[in-house]
């Protein structure tokens, strides 16, 4: 009877945990560069990978992976290769140039395909961070993350780096109908405060409080006037 | 002479899944099974899956309700939507019975949260977020509380019935050694799923019926945690097959603990509480 349980023990072929793609989308136009700002940046998300990491460890039902984009004049992987976690380690980016929001969005469009994504997988997140307003077409490279199957599926977040970030793109990258909103940060300690709110996305929202979240399991229930999305 | 179905096989597991463990809760899952009347009736099996939801505090007593309804079905019910109909009907009545005794009490979760809070650091105002989110969704639907998803098949001398509410599996192993899901439906983004507890449960429901000349030799009944544990569709199919060979070639009932250990892997990597049951099914033609 031991022979026969361990000969039908990888039934259905080799099972996997569902990977959960965290992506920052960093603002490193030159305006970045007052006030400490991109200093900041960089130390909040150094201080806040082992956040990530604890948060990925509370998710038993998932494997996260990492990347990182920036944008400036242009846009370009920092990141480009979905890491694990526990092995992500931050480079530094320096600031200089433009706010090309849109074209960041389409390469993280790009980068939603499958594959670098999976077939199947939990919601991947997606945290943009900015100190000013988009020089190129937002819209449009919205429109092609929410056009990709991942994309639609994808939890937004976002946070405002002082006054002259615009809240209401911001706003528009996460949802008006999301319930959530971009958490503004004003000096260097909201940068890293915020900074390690956003790690906690990849933690299981499994009946508890979590502010933000994925589901730790698929057992969540939505009726379609489902009161709680509200 | 027409087929006739007159003997079945039936193994179940379940395991608590790693996400459950890791939160100290119970598996909420469930599984059942009623041998024959005497008369037409073969067996009845069913497996429930019991949400995790914070709306659905009572999703494990929805999920036993599930069972309970399902293997205590009328033996003369032998259409597909009537089962249907009767299985809803019936775990609405165990519901109301059950909330009747024992109504929603939002001050005992209020309760439950403050001390979660307590530990997690979580806001007051968060707390009553939730609480009002809670009081708004059971005065809309109270059986929401004991919301789960359902899978049932019943399967009678001249031909198998099955039932499915939510994200269930339900899979046939014909005899050529095909593998099909039986009334498919196709997964919701973001793992949601429909419910029992939804009022527009009948509509929710899908169902089919093989007459025995078509019976399958195996049919497998599994809640999502096993699906979830896979990189793609086709393996819960490959595995229905490798465990209609297996039986075939051993000639021997499927044993529980290759089930339990199937469940077991399952639930860690998933996460998610697996719960399965296995019907051979030997057909006289």
């Amino acid at each position: 009877m031991a022979e026969e349980v361990q000969e039908l023990r990888s039934l259905g072929g080799p099972m996997a945990r569902r990977q959960l793609h965290f992506i920052w989308i960093l603002d490193v136009s030159g305006s970045m560069r007052a006030d400490g700002k991109i200093q900041a940046l960089n130390v909040a998300i150094s201080e806040a990978l082992p956040s990530l990491r604890a948060a990925a460890q509370g998710n038993m039902s998932a494997d996260v992976l990492v990347r990182a984009a920036t944008f400036s004049t242009g846009a370009q992987w920092h990141h480009p290769e979905p890491t694990p976690v526990d092995e992500f380690r931050w480079e530094p980016v320096s600031a200089g140039g433009f706010t090309d929001m849109g074209a960041a969005l389409r390469i993280v469009a790009d980068g939603l395909q499958v594959p670098p994504m999976p077939e199947r997988g939990l919601a991947p997140v997606l945290v943009l961070v900015s100190d000013g307003q988009p020089t190129d077409d937002f819209d449009e490279g919205l429109r092609r993350v929410l056009d990709t199957t991942w994309g639609s599926r994808a939890i937004r977040l976002a946070i405002a780096i002082g006054r002259d970030a615009d809240q209401n793109v911001l706003q528009t990258f996460m949802g008006h109908d999301s319930g959530r909103h971009p958490v503004l940060a004003n000096n260097p300690e909201g940068i890293i405060a915020a900074i390690r709110w956003a790690s906690t996305a990849v933690a299981p929202t499994f009946r508890d409080n979590s502010a933000v979240g994925v589901p730790g399991d698929d057992d969540l229930f939505y009726a379609p006037d489902d009161v709680s999305s509200s | 002479m027409s087929a006739r179905i007159d003997r079945v096989e039936v193994t179940t597991a379940s395991e608590t899944g790693a996400t459950h463990r890791q939160h100290q809760r119970e598996c909420e899952d469930a599984v059942g099974w009623s041998g024959a009347d005497g008369a037409a009736v073969v067996a009845t099996v069913a497996v429930a899956d019991g949400h995790s939801d914070p709306r659905c505090i009572r999703s494990k007593l929805g999920a036993d309700f599930v069972v309970a309804a399902a293997t205590a079905l009328p033996p003369e019910l032998a259409d597909a939507d009537e089962l249907a109909g009767a299985l809803i009907d019936t775990w609405r009545r165990s519901v109301d019975e059950h909330l009747a005794e024992h109504p929603l009490d939002l001050a005992s979760v209020a309760s439950d949260a403050d001390a979660d809070s307590a530990s997690a650091g979580s806001a007051d105002a968060s707390d009553r977020a939730e609480a009002a989110t809670l009081a708004e969704a059971w005065a809309t639907n109270p059986r929401i509380a004991y919301g789960a998803t359902a899978v049932l098949c019943r399967v009678r001398a001249d031909a198998i019935t099955v039932v499915r509410v939510g994200d269930g599996d339900i899979i046939a192993v014909g005899h050529d050694g095909d593998a099909d899901r039986l009334a498919a439906v196709e997964r919701q983004a973001d793992g949601a799923t429909d419910s029992i507890s939804h009022p527009d449960a009948y509509e929710l429901a899908h169902s089919a019926r093989i007459l025995a000349d078509a019976a399958p030799v195996l049919l497998v009944l599994a809640t999502d945690g096993f699906d979830n544990a896979y990189p793609n569709d086709e393996s819960m199919l490959r595995a229905a097959r490798e465990l209609a060979a297996h039986r075939r070639e051993s000639g021997q009932p499927i044993g529980a603990d290759v089930l339990s250990t199937w469940a077991r892997e399952a639930a860690d990597v998933s996460g998610d509480d697996a719960t399965v049951a296995v019907v051979w099914i030997e057909t006289k033609r």
